[in-house]
């Protein structure tokens, strides 16, 4: 039974250490590939738009998308998001860039037509660079964004339309100029947003924005999170079969080699609790207000999974796999005498159980290092409860020997 | 920064052609394997980049009749993991020499013999035929790292060290014979000053590509083949470049004594360099230990200060001292020679001085002083026939004691340290939690096999014989041990049972570093056990059949 048991643990632990890999490889990449920061501009995109659509805000396809950068880069750029040297450093540079666009358009202006449009495409360009360099060392910082953070930002862009006291409106830019308004609310219009505001009124008004965003921003961080989730899973399948085929990850033969290298085994089974804990570190939900691992913590965790496998000697991989040897053998050039020469239907054979195994592997994989720690963590209870078991057989042992001699003392007595 | 931007770059470019990654990567291993390489799957994956320099290395030979065991060769020739933060490409390492000829260093050297300079001498080993020239003690390897069940890297040798650096020793006989012992400390290699000349070399205005590149194609011209290829001086230029532009994280050395021949600071190197702790003015420099009978049952606790019980951890800690990482150790190699260290390898059956019977009176006399005087208590009885060390009830073997001995080495492992240690090579999967323990105050006393092979003595070396360490003193007296002594020498002195300790070494003039017992971690204090003068002699006996 107990052979069993462990070959099932151990080849549960190649399965956890194999999903924790492409567990912290999807991580790596999405980091890379920015999706977090992606994800809040895209929500903070979805507000906007609900908000110009529910007010009837119009506005041709440019403009609007003009406005929404505006908005994203006015959210984001918020100066009580970023670390003070950073932003100073991109505040200075855009300034310099602004000089330089200044600069050229108004050279643009004096030029002759044909050195004019050379001129204003260089201005673009500039304008362009300041616009790359706002994303990547502003917005693209922003993985995760609070309700209550979110409003006060916007809240502190409001300001106070001049001679209309009461009435807050949003900086111009973030809903196209033409929708900002000044006119006080009408009795009907009071009625209406009642739950609102008292100033609020149709079209863009700051305390308007600002109910729309309290009241839809978990609708809209869910739909984006969802996104995100959906997109993880993707990118997971695919990097389980990476990882597959680049460790040729064959179950059924892992689970073979396994069984009969009960060392390696005993060897996997003694690191359960080890590699559980790592488990449980990477796929736990981090609790509100923990920033995400860094990418050397996630590199940490990568080289933690491969050096598992590679020095514990896991049977994987291409150099001296079955297959690879079956191959050797079958081109009459295999240095380990113990494989003999396949024909090619064996070969042919064994190439077939070989992709059943890899495939076997993608699916297990697949499951998610959740899965395989949930697996484990019900294993290592039945561990202690049989090892418990065994402990007690020991301890009757221990006391049988004086029992039997005090049980002949008695009836010598 | 470079490599983040590119790295981010590609995963927005294709992270839409992710899903077909796997089928793809699967098509192009099948396809390689069955139409370009059928035996790709039987040897590492290494990315060949088309250097026929590489191919100019002359290679390094087993002699067929030696008949050398396995893991002899292993524990001789085979690489550690090292080269990946330490290794220096192989035609830069035989440049070095002649582009630093006027380094002090060298001053004394013999051409072709410059690395004699730092103790390392070419390699006398006749089961090997080492053409390539290498020093005893390094290996080439390529740049490699492993990846679980397959081996990834750049075909690009790099010279590195090995086990053998500093767990191989040698000496000379009266006809300089060299003999080689493995598992012997090695008394003449000088560590320290190696890496020194290394960083020096890195940061000097004299290596510059062009220089570099000049001297690599003099090198390849001597051993007759062609200069570089212009793709050659494109990559060597690259690898000139990134080690000048090398992290230096090696000053710490500069502020301390320096260790010498045959003395290592490794957990500093390890402390400041890799887990990059701010310099607190500790050292920990200690005399190179034997590595025979490491197992459990003789040895339960590893290095002076016995500061962890766990294989790995001591071999893969000190393949991780002296340049490896994680995923560069070759477990496969390491776990072998541990294997071998912890149950089959005993000291040495050839002496450099005539050994006597354990029968022979003299013996016997010295073994009954051993127990009477209370040697045994702390270092327990050592039986050269079984390889079994004997212990009191209430002995104090290979249990942490204080005898007054120089304390730098056990107060540098404070608990700081050893959590630091611990916590990264746990993070990283290669020891286990809590591997590594705080040192308590002292230092471990070990058994006494092959001591005659382990001089000079104390844990920092710093008693050059074993009579120097008993000699008890008159009365009043501070205990008769040189204040000053030169170590490194390959020549023994069976009246004093220790290295010569003259300021050269006898025959080959070679100048030996001078030892000053009165630098910080230096002291030669403590341990004040003596034996009598008349008995002295009766108890080297003993100590030298062990």
């Amino acid at each position: 039974m107990f052979p069993y048991i462990e070959t099932a643990i151990a080849f549960a632990l190649v399965m956890l250490v194999g999903s924790l890999m492409v567990n912290v490889i999807v991580r790596i990449l999405s980091t890379l590939r920015g999706q977090r920061p992606d994800g809040v501009q895209d929500m903070l995109v979805q507000l906007h738009r609900g908000f110009c659509a529910e007010r009837g805000v119009a506005l041709a396809t440019p403009e609007r998308l003009r406005a929404e950068r505006a908005f994203v880069d006015g959210v984001l750029g918020a100066p009580v998001l970023h670390a003070p040297d950073k932003y100073d450093d991109v505040l200075a540079y855009e300034a310099r860039c602004k000089e330089r666009e200044a600069a050229l358009r108004a050279e643009a202006a004096k030029a002759t037509d044909a050195a004019r449009a050379k001129l204003l495409a260089d201005a673009e360009k500039v304008c362009a660079q300041v616009a790359a360099m706002r994303a990547k060392n502003l917005n693209n910082q922003i993985e995760h964004i609070r309700k209550g953070d979110l409003l006060a930002i916007i809240r502190g862009a409001s300001h106070e339309v001049p001679g209309v006291p009461g009435v807050r409106t949003l900086p111009a830019a973030w809903f196209g100029n033409a929708h900002q308004t000044s006119a006080p609310p009408t009795a009907e219009q009071r009625d209406e947003f009642q739950s609102i505001d008292a100033s609020a009124v149709p079209g863009v008004n700051a305390r308007d924005f600002h109910d729309y965003v309290q009241r839809w921003f978990s609708t809209a961080e869910c739909t984006v999170s969802n996104l995100f989730g959906k997109e993880q899973r993707r990118a997971a399948m695919a990097v389980a079969g990476l990882v597959v085929v680049a460790l040729n990850l064959d179950a059924l033969q892992l689970a073979r080699d396994l069984y009969h290298d009960r060392a390696l085994s005993e060897r996997l089974a003694g690191r359960v609790d080890e590699l559980v804990a790592l488990g449980r570190t990477l796929t736990d939900k981090p609790p509100e207000g923990t920033p995400p691992a860094s990418m050397d913590e996630l590199r940490v965790a990568l080289e933690k999974t491969t050096a598992v496998l590679s020095i514990e000697q896991v049977p994987i991989g291409w150099q001296n796999s079955y297959i690879a040897k079956r191959w050797c053998a079958y081109h009459d050039d295999c240095a380990d005498v113990t494989v003999l020469t396949p024909t090619a239907r064996q070969l042919f054979t064994d190439i077939l159980v070989w992709m059943i195994g890899l495939f076997a592997a993608w699916l297990l994989l697949s499951l998610g290092a959740p899965f395989w720690v949930g697996v484990l963590s019900n294993a290592a209870g039945l561990i202690n409860m049989l090892q418990t078991g065994k402990g007690d057989e020991h301890a009757t042992e221990t006391t049988a020997w004086s029992n039997e001699h005090q049980g002949r003392a008695r009836d010598s007595g | 920064m470079v490599v983040r931007n590119v790295a981010e770059w590609i995963v927005r470019r294709f992270w839409g052609y992710l899903p077909a990654a796997p089928i793809a990567l699967f098509l192009g291993m099948v396809g390689y394997i069955g139409f370009c390489d059928p035996h790709f799957p039987c040897h590492a994956a290494e990315l060949d980049l088309h250097l026929a320099s590489e191919a100019a290395i002359p290679p390094d030979r087993p002699v067929a009749t030696a008949k050398v065991a396995g893991i002899v060769d292993t524990f001789r020739y085979k690489p550690t993991g090292t080269e990946a933060n330490a290794g220096i490409p192989y035609w830069i390492f035989k440049a070095l020499p002649a582009l630093f000829k006027d380094d002090p260093r060298f001053a004394n050297a013999s051409p072709g013999h410059e690395w004699d300079a730092f103790g390392m001498f070419g390699d006398a080993d006749p089961a090997m035929t080492r053409a390539s020239g290498i020093p005893r003690g390094m290996v080439l390897a390529d740049t490699d790292v492993q990846l679980p069940g397959t081996v990834v890297g750049i075909g690009l040798k790099r010279v590195a060290f090995n086990c053998a650096a500093c767990h191989q020793g040698e000496w000379l006989d009266d006809q300089d014979q060299r003999h080689l012992v493995d598992g012997m400390p090695n008394h003449s290699i000088d560590t320290q000053q190696f890496k020194t000349f290394i960083h020096d070399a890195m940061k000097s205005a004299l290596f510059t590509p062009e220089r570099v590149l000049e001297e690599i194609d003099h090198q390849l011209a001597l051993a007759g083949h062609a200069a570089l290829t212009r793709w050659e001086r494109l990559v060597y230029t690259g690898v000139v470049t990134a080690m000048r532009q090398g992290d230096d994280n090696t000053g710490w050395m500069a502020k301390r004594p320096p260790n010498g021949p045959g003395r290592v600071d490794a957990f500093s190197a390890v402390k400041y360099e890799v887990l990059a702790v701010p310099d607190d003015g500790k050292l920990a420099t200690v005399d190179l230990p034997s590595i025979w009978h490491q197992g459990n049952d003789i040895r339960p606790w590893h290095h002076w200060d016995g500061n962890t019980d766990n294989s790995r951890a001591r071999n893969y800690g000190s393949v991780v001292g002296v340049g490896g990482s994680a995923l560069s150790v070759r477990g496969v190699n390491v776990d072998q020679v541990a294997a071998w260290l912890d149950s089959s390898l005993g000291p040495p059956a050839e002496t450099p001085f005539a050994r006597k019977a354990a029968t022979d009176p003299l013996v016997v006399r010295g073994k009954q002083l051993f127990g009477d005087l209370g040697c045994a208590h702390c270092h327990g009885t050592y039986d050269p026939a079984t390889g079994q060390v004997e212990r009191a009830a209430d002995s104090s073997y290979m249990t942490s004691v204080v005898v007054d001995t120089d304390p730098r080495r056990w107060q540098a492992f404070d608990p700081g340290t050893a959590a630091a240690l611990d916590g990264w090579g746990f993070a990283r999967g290669i020891w286990p939690q809590n591997a590594f323990r705080p040192a308590s105050p002292g230092y471990v006393p070990p058994p006494l096999d092959g001591i005659w092979a382990r001089a000079p003595y104390l844990h920092n070396g710093s008693v050059p014989s074993l009579r120097a360490l008993l000699t008890a003193p008159e009365d009043g007296a501070p205990p008769p041990r040189p204040a000053v002594f030169y170590r490194g020498s390959r020549r023994y002195d069976a009246t004093t049972m220790g290295w010569e300790i003259a300021p050269t070494e006898r025959g080959t003039g070679r100048a030996l570093f001078k030892y000053d017992t009165s630098l910080d971690g230096n002291g030669n204090g403590g341990h004040a056990f003596y034996v009598a003068d008349g008995d002295l002699d009766a108890m080297l006996a003993y100590l030298g059949t062990l």
